[in-house]
């Protein structure tokens, strides 16, 4: 799966396909909390982008990839403080667990 | 597992209707690629062609024909800057597209055989789409290079991003704005819109906005696409157009000059809008229609010569809106009418009712109209496609009905004779000639359903004569008469092969080379004349050529060296005769084997197939001036009317058509000159033959001979027989089985009471 989900963030990695369009906006709709790291997007489907638009989750990070960089990024809200990023880190651990348990 | 049955059958149906359909498509683009060809500036032409080429790849989409695909695209995107005047259609051009559209027939053929495609037809199918996309190219630069580019006004979505737009592109002249807006669903055809946008071409500018207010969150559907891209693009409008080719109903674009379009024209048009600028306004909507015509007309390649036309329409157009002229008197170049153009125009329309002005720069709009005529288009003619067999099937019921209806008479004939009931035979008559009224209108609806215009046939010959001409380096035009002219399809069909040889020996031999032909002072370019029409109830088709016709003195020779005939028998002949001498088994003028004609099978086999299906041959020829070869065949075969002779108490059928007269002589009257024999009929000597001898029975001599007078081919010939019938309609059935290969005998027909009647054939037996 090219989006890892956390509880509060989903991790985009690599190619991310339509297979995760309605997993995503599930995900998103669940919680609106809940935040996106595109920094490891290489590609982005429009299916995916979508839902970006229209729930507008807070971004975590910013796609490094430098097409997205250019013409997606502007078009999506500011990264959060890196301090909420370390603070969502923190809080993640535990509730993995709960998962797993 | 019943399902996936169906499905496969399901599949082989559509698979069998496109290769049906798209062969018939491709026949067309060939013609329409040929007229186009000749006449460059057929707009009919070139439209036909396009939308030809465009259903097939539209068809093709529904099977797995990457090649043929990519090949059909390549070609359309072509063809689709030739119908826009971007590019002229020249010999090479024609050459590439046809022989494209050869490989194409080629690969619906694999298709048709093995369902697939061989691997290597992706490998040609990309050779065929880079040439055709290098002469794309080609135009690019052109256009470019002239300078000509007509820019459009701004659209409506793009004036609230104006200044951005303007800011991203700087340092750039032109800008190819687009708006491009997914289908809802186009998702779910494996389309990733926002992939192909970030792929645009020199990209200098994006936007991404939904189509529609988005829904509520709780109701937002992730599959339905609703987004819409605003791009702007530094690279020109055919690499835009061709990186968005596979959605071209999605796209609008507008290419728009941005060094003629200073900031301050913003608060101008502000002001152009209002009142305070009514010089501006005055343009009505007709002359803004003109103004654009006029610089679509001049954007046109090779309309420079009417830069001064386009000059009169323009001071005319402003002098009737009450406007001073912009242009100075006479000579005014190309580039001085278009900024005059320009001038008068921009500031107005971008001002303009946004949505009628702008919208109308859309490129889709019209395409659109286009994509709905097409689809009206085959549900108008109603027609019906039936297999040949059911036709056939229908026809031989006909032929069934005709032959039991026949039986009524001789049932009347019963009635009266036998039983002595005259009444009951003049029913019987009465009820007779209404079914036999019936039986004729359904007899020549089924002959007319089997119809068809030679032009089924004659579509073909354009490519050959092109091709051969080509490859020969002859000029040679076609010119074909008739095409609506009918006949039954066993006859169209049957004549393909005859005619293919018959043109192509006249462009081989006959038809000189363009320098012969202007040392001889003809026209370099030599007409091939295709002629249909309809005489009585045969079918004639002529094909002539104004070439060297045909060196009787050499057939001559010809025919002696290859010992078809004795030096002294060929030196009797007279011109006309010698040159028939093409007929014979086996002859041939040609000095080699080549790839066209010369390889034995000559004008022979010509003759052969067409007097199997009952006509014949005539070749004149007039040394210096052409050749004109005639084909003669019956409109239909199905019913064929015969005479009936008796012999040895057989009944045996004559066909009619041979039949001149017949008479009765003494037999004192037949001189024999040796084993020959012959009468003098009207001061004219004629052969006779005795049918008994041929047919190998007793001689039978009698007091008075009964003589068929027969004409076969250019002869005429006395056949003696015991006694004549009557003429009657048969379904003449040729022979099947193991009886086919029997010589002689045309076929069999069955008689009203029963009987068969054996039909001669008279050309083979004599």
């Amino acid at each position: 799966m090219p989006i890892s989900y956390s509880t509060t963030t989903a991790k985009f990695v690599g190619e991310c396909s339509i297979e995760d369009a309605s997993e995503l906006t599930e995900w998103l709709l669940a919680k609106p909390a809940r935040k996106v790291d595109l920094a490891q997007c290489r590609n982005l489907h429009t299916a995916l982008l979508q839902p970006l638009l229209v729930l507008a989750p807070a971004i975590k990070a910013l796609p490094k990839e430098e097409r997205l960089a250019r013409w997606i990024s502007p078009l999506l809200p500011a990264p959060v403080a890196s301090a909420t990023r370390i603070a969502s880190r923190k809080r993640t651990k535990p509730s993995i667990e709960q998962v797993l348990a | 597992m019943s399902d996936q049955m169906d499905n496969k059958a399901e599949n082989a149906e559509l698979a069998a209707s496109f290769v049906a359909e798209t062969r018939e498509l491709l026949d067309e683009a060939n013609s329409a690629l040929l007229a186009l060809e000749r006449k460059p500036e057929d707009q009919e032409a070139i439209n036909n062609l396009f939308r030809c080429v465009h259903s097939i790849k539209g068809a093709a989409g529904l099977f797995d024909l990457p090649a043929l695909i990519h090949l059909v695209h390549a070609g359309e995107d072509l063809l689709g800057a030739m119908r826009d005047g971007k590019l002229r259609m020249d010999g090479a051009a024609t050459d590439e597209l046809l022989a494209g559209l050869d490989h194409v027939n080629g690969w619906l053929d694999q298709f048709h055989r093995d369902g697939k495609l061989a691997p290597d037809t992706m490998g040609i199918a990309r050779q065929f789409a880079a040439l055709y996309r290098a002469r794309l190219g080609g135009e690019r630069a052109a256009a470019q290079a002239s300078g000509d580019i007509a820019y459009d006004a701004w659209p409506a979505w793009a004036e609230p991003a104006r200044e951005a737009i303007t800011a991203a592109a700087m340092g750039v002249d032109a800008l190819v704005l687009l708006r491009y807006t997914p289908e809802e669903g186009c998702f779910f055809s494996g389309d990733d819109p926002l992939f192909t946008v970030l792929q645009t071409p020199q990209m200098a500018w994006l936007d991404i906005q939904p189509r529609e207010p988005w829904p509520d969150p709780s109701r937002f559907d992730p599959y339905a696409c609703n987004l819409m891209f605003l791009i702007a693009s530094a690279a020109t409008r055919a690499e835009v157009e061709m990186h968005y080719r596979y959605v071209p109903d999605c796209i609008e674009l507008v290419e728009v000059a941005l060094q003629t379009l200073p900031r301050d024209t913003v608060p101008e048009q502000a002001s152009a809008s209002g009142p305070s600028a009514p010089t501006k306004r005055k343009l009505t909507a007709l002359a803004v229609e003109l103004l654009e015509a006029q610089r679509r007309a001049l954007s046109m390649p090779g309309r420079h010569g009417q830069v001064d036309d386009i000059a009169v329409t323009l001071r005319n157009l402003c002098s009737s809106q009450g406007l001073p002229s912009p242009l100075v008197d006479q000579g005014a170049t190309s580039q001085d009418v278009a900024q005059a153009i320009d001038a008068l125009l921009k500031p107005d329309a971008p001002a303009g009712p946004p949505d009628e002005d702008s919208a109308a720069q859309f490129a889709p709009v019209p395409r659109a109209a286009d994509l709905a005529v097409e689809r009206v288009e085959p549900s108008t003619d109603k027609t019906l496609r039936v297999e040949q067999v059911k036709v056939d099937t229908l026809m031989n019921l006909v032929g069934e009905l005709v032959v039991a209806k026949n039986a009524l008479p001789f049932l009347a004939r019963d009635a009266e004779m036998k039983f002595g009931c005259r009444e009951l035979a003049r029913e019987i008559k009465d009820k007779y000639a209404v079914i036999d009224r019936i039986a004729r209108q359904m007899q020549n609806s089924v002959m007319d359903i089997r119809m068809m215009p030679v032009s089924d046939l004659f579509r073909r010959f354009p490519r050959l004569v092109r091709d051969v001409a080509r490859k020969l380096d002859k000029k040679v035009q076609l010119v074909i008469e008739g095409e609506a002219t009918e006949a039954d399809k066993n006859i169209i069909e049957a004549l393909a092969e005859p005619l293919t040889h018959v043109l192509r020996n006249s462009l081989d031999h006959g038809i000189e080379l363009p320098a012969e032909r202007a040392r001889l002072g003809k026209d370099e370019t030599a007409t091939l004349r295709l002629r249909a029409f309809q005489e009585g109830d045969s079918v004639v088709i002529e094909v002539s050529d104004d070439g060297r016709g045909i060196d009787a003195g050499r057939v001559r020779a010809k025919a002696v060296e290859r010992g078809l005939l004795d030096a002294e028998r060929a030196g009797g002949l007279t011109d006309d005769q010698a040159v028939q001498l093409v007929f014979l088994p086996g002859f041939s003028t040609a000095e080699q084997v080549s790839d066209l004609s010369g390889r034995g099978v000559g004008m022979d086999a010509v003759r052969t197939v067409v007097e199997r299906h009952g006509g014949n041959v005539l070749l004149s020829s007039y040394a210096g001036e052409g050749t004109k070869v005639v084909l003669k065949l019956p409109l239909s075969m199905a019913i064929t009317r015969v005479l009936t002779i008796e012999l040895a108490g057989q009944l045996y059928g004559v066909p009619m058509d041979l039949v001149v007269e017949t008479v009765r002589i003494g037999s004192h009257s037949i001189r024999r000159m040796k084993e020959a024999e012959a009468v003098v009929l009207r001061d004219t000597v004629i052969p006779i033959v005795r049918l008994r001898k041929i047919l190998g029975m007793d001689p039978g001599d009698k007091a008075l001979e009964s003589i068929l007078i027969l004409k076969i081919g250019n002869s005429t010939v006395g056949l003696i027989i015991d006694d004549f019938g009557t003429g009657m309609d048969i379904i003449l059935k040729p022979f099947a089985g193991i009886l086919m290969h029997m010589g002689g005998f045309a076929g069999t027909a069955v008689l009203g009471d029963g009987r068969v009647l054996l039909v001669l054939n008279l050309k083979e037996l004599l």
